[in-house]
């Protein structure tokens, strides 16, 4: 029993790996920008179908088309931020969640109209067969989804923690005006943010592929559970973002082994709501630091 | 170094700057005064960047810099130092000063220099600055503003709200900015205590020059600083 349970919360910490970085990704452009992107899992699509189109029509080597798909990612997020918020700058935040709404149906809508509703299948990247160590069953996809989400998160606290352009997204978090009075091109840094955010939402989308197969809709479960992670997390917090959705990932997982897939959405949110009662700026929150 | 032509700013359709006019030579002490809505912040505002005037021209070292962005500026050596300090409250006071060197390459020796004028600093480098005092907070704020090696520094309210103590040692630093090839524009409320330091002062009232005059003349003339000053 215990070997199953532990099997079971493997796979849900791999499954939980897609919703971190999708968290993530979510994090990053609210710290910087303050609006919750709605389109964060279209856009994730997006460059799968780049991806896709690069392997499967382009016979280009899939190392290299996952490359494509990923810079593709961080184009698609600086030019929406460039083109369309740029331009609401100021505008109430409502305004700019509409339009990240709007880009989210836009997004779906083209894509089917291109490519048609028919999940296409992705091959996974790595055909290894699975490996058992000491009795558990270790998926090379999951590992490699594990191992994603550590370097991405290591390299993410890296550029927060050690390099100008990481300091400049936290000032002007902190403070756009004064950021821009200490000469940070602030529309550039936003654009980048915006750029790594999404980037890390192509990560999570593509990842996910080989399992949701490429359709429109691919990421809209997961960018659900993306969301609640985030949340959880105290939206905001990259650490709690990663924990949000690890623990989801499992609480997920344990509630399709067990009970029924169906319900997994209405335990989650149902649990969302008593943890939020309990500690209202989620597990990892900061209060807002005090106002001067 | 710096000249302001007939510069308008609006809000919208809110006029507040109308067409004013303004010089500041090398190596001085220009004090900007008017009461309350003036239009002083306003000024600052664009010269800076934050707002792009829609008349006129401002001219820094023979070069127009008007429609500029403020990075641009920045990178010029204006550097703004705000009212209300404007520090970023959940960074450390070590992380707000290398953000005043944002534009700049190696920081070092600028911040040595900065913990050398504010000693207060040396010892809270690692504190939060939302946490320091409101004294403290002035000096992180014109600390701020000097690592990014102004050549020109615009200083709006430094006094507000701070105790005479701490408002003495700031304006003593500020007394020594021309030895270091930094002119100043200071916006005062405590217009007694601008002209102490200016060498030029500029009233304005309702977004318009009303005068401009030596200081000392300013400050021994009794009929104009109850007129205008207060
Ligand atoms: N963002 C804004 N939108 C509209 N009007 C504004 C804005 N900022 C300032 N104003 C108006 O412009 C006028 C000048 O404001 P400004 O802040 O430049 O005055 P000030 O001289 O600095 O005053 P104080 O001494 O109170 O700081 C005021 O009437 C103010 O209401
Ligand atoms: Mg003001």
């Amino acid at each position: 029993m215990t070997q199953y349970l532990l099997q079971i919360s493997l796979a849900g910490l791999a499954q939980g790996s897609l919703y971190a970085l999708t968290a993530l990704g979510l994090v990053v452009i609210y710290n910087a920008s303050t609006v919750v992107n709605f389109a964060h899992g279209a856009m994730g699509m997006a460059a799968t179908y780049v991806a896709y189109v690069l392997i499967s029509q382009l016979h280009v080597p899939v190392p290299l088309a996952f490359v494509g798909a990923i810079a593709a990612a961080f184009i698609l997020g600086a030019v929406v931020q460039a083109l369309l918020l740029e331009r609401l700058n100021g505008a109430p935040i409502l305004t700019q969640v509409v339009v990240t709404l709007g880009l989210f149906m836009f997004l779906e809508g083209v894509l089917g109209l291109a490519f048609g509703y028919n999940p296409r299948p992705m091959a996974p990247p790595i055909a290894i067969a699975p490996v058992t160590v000491a009795g558990l069953v270790l998926r090379p996809q999951d590992i490699v989804q594990l191992a994603l989400l550590v370097a991405l998160g290591v390299a993410l606290a890296a550029l927060f923690g050690a390099t100008k352009l990481g300091l400049g997204m936290r000032a002007i978090t902190e403070n756009t005006y004064a950021a821009r009075l200490m000469g940070i091109p602030v529309g550039r840094v936003l654009g980048t943010a915006w750029g790594l955010g999404v980037l890390l939402a192509a990560v999570a989308a593509i990842l996910a592929a080989p399992t949701t197969s490429v359709t429109p809709n691919m990421m809209d479960t997961i960018v659900v559970y993306g969301f609640i992670a985030a949340i959880l997390g105290g939206f905001g917090s990259l650490v709690g973002a990663v924990v949000g959705g690890l623990i989801l990932g499992v609480i997920v997982n344990m509630i399709d082994a067990f009970l029924a897939p169906e319900l997994a959405m209405s335990i989650v949110f149902g649990l969302l709501v008593l943890v939020l009662y309990v500690r209202p700026d989620g597990l990892f929150g900061r209060k807002a630091v005090q106002k001067v | 170094m710096l000249k302001l032509d007939h510069v308008h700013v609006h809000y919208g359709r809110v006029q507040v700057l109308r067409g004013v006019s303004l010089e500041i030579p090398d190596g001085s002490v220009v004090a900007l005064l008017g009461a309350n809505g003036a239009g002083k912040s306003t000024m600052l505002k664009a010269i800076s960047g934050i707002l792009r005037p829609s008349r006129g021209t401002i001219i820094f070292d023979g070069e127009d810099i008007s429609r500029l962005d403020s990075s641009a500026i920045v990178r010029r050596g204006v550097i703004h130092c705000p009212e209300g300090r404007q520090v970023f409250p959940g960074l450390t006071v070590r992380e707000n000063l290398l953000l005043g060197s944002y534009v700049r390459g190696n920081p070092r020796v600028q911040f040595d220099r900065v913990i050398d004028i504010f000693e207060a600093l040396g010892p809270r480098l690692g504190q939060l600055a939302g946490t320091l005092s409101g004294g403290e907070q002035q000096m992180l704020a014109i600390g701020r503003a000097l690592m990014g090696e102004p050549r020109l520094l615009l200083l709006d309210e430094p006094s507000l709200g701070l105790a005479p103590l701490i408002v003495e040692y700031i304006f003593k630093v500020i007394s020594k900015f021309h030895e270091h090839d930094i002119s100043v524009l200071l916006v005062e409320q405590n217009a007694t205590l601008a002209l102490e330091f200016a060498d030029w002062a500029y009233a304005l009232s309702h977004g318009q020059i009303r005068f401009s005059q030596a200081a000392d003349e300013l400050r021994d003339s009794d009929l104009v600083r109850s007129a205008y000053l207060g």
